[in-house]
């Protein structure tokens, strides 16, 4: 079990605060950074692998401070997110040359079954300088994977590669989230994020913006109303009784649905059933209408 | 480890543009040596022509610019590109990348150098290894201190190639030339010294002695070497976004 | 219901417009890229630290016609140490120098961050691409090749009791004068350019310029020391003595000092030598643009 802990950490560059007293931990299972572009995210991706100092508070590993202590690397994979990689040399030759300076005995053997995992054994004879985007990505990935570590961080891994790719690259890393290992990713894609994480960190300007399941986030966002859409036999009947209730703050028919903001999550599920038979209407269906990463990451941008 | 190190580098460095036009750049040397014998000259000129050739030719051009070009580019290059990423994020002590990364740098600058200036030297004395040896020899020590003063320079300043190039042409070209107290901390003059050393027959002008010279040859390269690994165990990487 | 008061409303079309000026078409097209690289080459619109290279080189060369020109206004016509055929010949080191310093920051870049096929969608041909850098560059070199040759003409007629016949004296130079500096600014231009098309980065191509010249230079000298008939040879290693040599074929004059001077060298030689230098230049600018795919 690998956990990582960031402790009152910040980084600046003169005048400019890149990260901003962030605190957090992250352990076993996928967790997701997100974030606007610029907002921090790959300077607490290197911080966190070890590649730059905090300008104040702590990264750990483990109890082990990540700057300066190299013997860390057997139990991190790292994949950056800029996309150079030494272009002369082949796939293979790069992953096993990853494998042989992380000390491996059978360096052969673990670069052909990481080679294997990405689904790279067709180009891996090629040289790197040849590679599509989404090769590259998934070479990179393989190298950071062919130690086995228990902690794997990956800035922007998603970058360049084709829904197919992705998806197998998704796999993949539930796979290895379910083997006990601790996975840190980063994307300014909501969807990328949304569709993989456990967890998600939210990260605005430098700061840790929010952090937890997004659905519980959102539950806390309390100075916005939630909203709902609803479909049944007599919207405009059940509209009018709703709007009775003191927790509901507005309704919209617009293009043959029932939009319902409410103020209060749990008060409408207690309102709906009871208004529903006053209005003498059946409900066909009901959905949180924004209930999204979206909805929650534009609402602590905007903050 | 250190193999797949040194392998990597080597390979980086030594791409087919670099080292052909590297190597052209030696070959042009043994080039004016046969010209010089074509030209069919009298025998006490050669030692005059040879010491001029190996020295202010070879040492004094071709073995700064080719270090120049593979000092700066040994970590440079992955530093400028990114790439020398893998190769730190591994558990592996950094100081330990910057020393295999150097000895690679100077054994490169050393094939492309010496064996140039040895041939030359024979082919312009007619069969005579005398001069050829001993300037080969220095060649190999001051390949030694350049390659390990531009590797460091090229973890100081992102414009490690221009800086050299500068310390080449006016430092040694000009300054260390006229102002004799600054000599001893030219990298030419270790050189030449060296090679007078050995075998010069005094064929060229070699101020320093040979004692003073490595002293301060190899104390510079030492310190050189000291700045580049620091530099290295504290190299932070911010990434394209920062 | 009393009426209300006329009020007017609209609505304001402020989306996207179409141009529908006039466009320049090719010719503005080529002038923005001269214009463009000229203030490349001398540094405009950047930091001062950019400045320094070029503009210090400018100076340097202009120096030299500065001070003769004040020894001869203040101590009449005692020494000569710059006459109009060896000025270019005296300031060699510079030239390459600026050469290497700034023909990199008016070509390199197009290419590395890959901005060429920007460039090529637009109504100019690769061929216009090339002349307009290359006439931005060679209108930069003349500021080193023909500019304090001029000065030191103006001086001279300036400085002369009798101007307007120190003007007539003078005259006859002026073709020569004009004629030197554009065939020097027209070589390096195309050396430098083809250099630079070879390179992905900055550093590199000044390196190479710089190698060139360096050891052309170093190899000349021993070539004209060894004799034998090496000396022949020596001119045809540097650039510099080349155009010296096609100088002195197309308007006479030794200059001593000059390899070309020791060579026994038939002068057409060298204008042939000048003219190949131009051929490989150009053909590597072609060849090196056309390939850039887009």
């Amino acid at each position: 079990m690998s956990q990582l802990t960031l402790g009152a950490v910040s980084r600046w560059y003169g005048n400019v605060v890149a990260v901003n007293d962030v605190t957090f931990e992250v352990g076993p299972g996928i967790t997701g950074l997100l974030g606007p572009n610029g907002a921090g995210k790959t300077t607490l991706l290197h911080m966190m692998a070890g590649f730059l100092a905090p300008s104040a508070g702590e990264v750990k590993l483990d109890d082990t401070p990540t700057w300066r202590h190299p013997e860390l690397y057997r139990r991190i994979g790292f994949v950056p997110e800029r996309e150079a990689v030494h272009p002369f040399l082949t796939g293979r030759q790069f992953v096993e040359a990853s494998a042989r300076l992380q000390g491996l005995d059978d360096a052969r053997g673990a670069a052909d079954r990481a080679i294997d995992m990405v689904d790279l054994q067709a180009a891996a004879g090629r040289a790197i300088g040849g590679y599509s985007k989404g090769m590259r990505q998934r070479v990179k990935v393989a190298a950071s994977l062919v130690h086995d570590p228990s902690t794997l961080i990956l800035d922007e891994p998603f970058n360049g590669m084709d829904p197919r790719q992705r998806l197998h690259m998704m796999d993949l890393l539930r796979r290895m989230a379910t083997e006990g290992r601790t996975i840190l990713f980063s994307s300014h894609i909501l969807e990328e994020v949304e569709r993989l994480s456990d967890r998600v960190l939210v990260v605005v300007a430098g700061r840790l913006a929010a952090s937890g399941d997004f659905r519980r986030i959102r539950r806390l966002m309390t100075d916005r109303p939630h909203r709902f859409t609803i479909r049944s036999t007599d919207d405009r009947a059940l509209a009018r009784e709703l709007l009775a209730s003191p927790s509901v703050e507005g309704v919209d028919l617009r293009d043959g649905l029932l939009s319902v903001n409410v103020g209060d999550y749990g008060e409408l599920t207690r309102e709906v059933a009871p208004a529903a038979q006053r209005a003498g209407a059946s409900i066909l269906e009901l959905r949180p209408a924004d209930e999204s990463l979206e909805s929650v990451f534009s609402y602590l941008v905007r903050r | 480890m250190i193999l797949t190190l040194a392998s990597v580098s080597l390979r980086g460095l030594l791409n087919r543009r670099r080292t052909l036009l590297l190597g052209l750049f030696g070959a042009l040397v043994v080039l004016v040596a046969v010209l010089f014998q074509l030209a069919d000259q009298p025998e006490d000129e050669s030692l005059a022509f040879t010491g001029q050739l190996l020295g202010n030719f070879g040492l004094a051009v071709l073995l700064p610019v080719v270090a120049v070009i593979v000092g700066t580019a040994a970590i440079g290059s992955e530093l400028d590109d990114g790439t020398i990423i893998y190769l730190l994020a591994k558990p592996i002590r950094r100081g330990l990348v910057a020393l295999v990364k150097a000895v690679v740098a100077w054994v490169i600058v050393m094939l492309l150098v010496s064996p140039a200036i040895l041939v030359a030297g024979v082919v312009a004395r007619g069969g005579d290894a005398d001069l050829g040896v001993a300037y080969a020899v220095a060649a190999g020590f001051g390949a030694l201190e350049y390659t390990a003063v531009f590797l460091a320079l090229s973890l100081v300043t992102s414009r490690a190639l221009v800086v050299g190039l500068a310390y080449v042409v006016i430092w040694e070209g000009a300054v260390a030339g006229l102002f004799e107290g600054t000599r001893i901390l030219s990298v030419r003059q270790h050189a030449l010294a060296i090679a007078d050393a050995i075998g010069g027959e005094g064929a060229i002008e070699a101020p320093l002695e040979l004692g003073p010279a490595l002293v301060v040859g190899l104390l510079v390269t030492v310190v050189a070497v000291v700045i580049a690994i620091r530099r290295l165990e504290r190299v932070e990487l911010r990434g394209e976004t920062g | 219901m009393s009426a209300s008061p006329e009020t007017t409303g609209t609505i304001y079309d402020i989306g996207y417009r179409r141009y529908d000026g006039a466009r320049l078409g090719r010719r503005g097209a080529i002038s923005a890229i001269v214009g463009a690289g000229l203030r490349a080459v001398f540094g405009l619109g950047r930091s001062g630290r950019s400045k320094i290279l070029p503009w210090g080189a400018v100076i340097l060369a202009v120096l030299p016609a500065v001070v003769a020109i004040a020894i001869r206004v203040l101590a009449g016509d005692i020494i000569e140490l710059y006459n109009y055929q060896n000025y270019l010949w005296e300031i060699g080191g510079l030239l390459p120098i600026f050469l290497a310093a700034q023909a990199p920051e008016l070509a390199v870049n197009d290419m590395r961050q890959r901005v060429l096929p920007l460039y090529f969608s637009r109504p100019i041909s690769r061929l216009d691409y090339v002349v307009a850098k290359l006439g931005a560059l060679t209108i930069g070199l003349l500021a080193l090749t023909l500019l304090p040759v001029l000065l030191l003409f103006l001086g001279r007629v300036l400085a002369a009791e009798d101007v307007v016949g120190a003007l007539g004296d003078e005259l006859g130079f002026l073709p020569a004068i004009l004629g030197n500096g554009l065939l020097y600014a027209v070589v390096l231009a195309s050396i430098g350019l083809a250099i630079c098309s070879l390179s992905g980065r900055r550093a590199y191509a000044a390196a190479a310029i710089l190698a060139i010249f360096l050891v052309g230079s170093v190899m000349s000298t021993m070539l004209t020391e060894l004799g034998g008939g090496l000396e022949d040879l020596a001119p045809f290693a540097y650039p510099l003595s080349i155009l010296d040599g096609t100088r002195e074929w197309l308007f006479g004059e030794s200059v001593a000092g000059s390899p070309v001077a020791s060579a026994g060298v038939p002068l057409p030689f060298y204008a042939l030598a000048a003219a190949v230098l131009l051929a490989v230049s150009w053909a590597v600018l072609a060849l090196r643009y056309r390939s850039v795919s887009t």
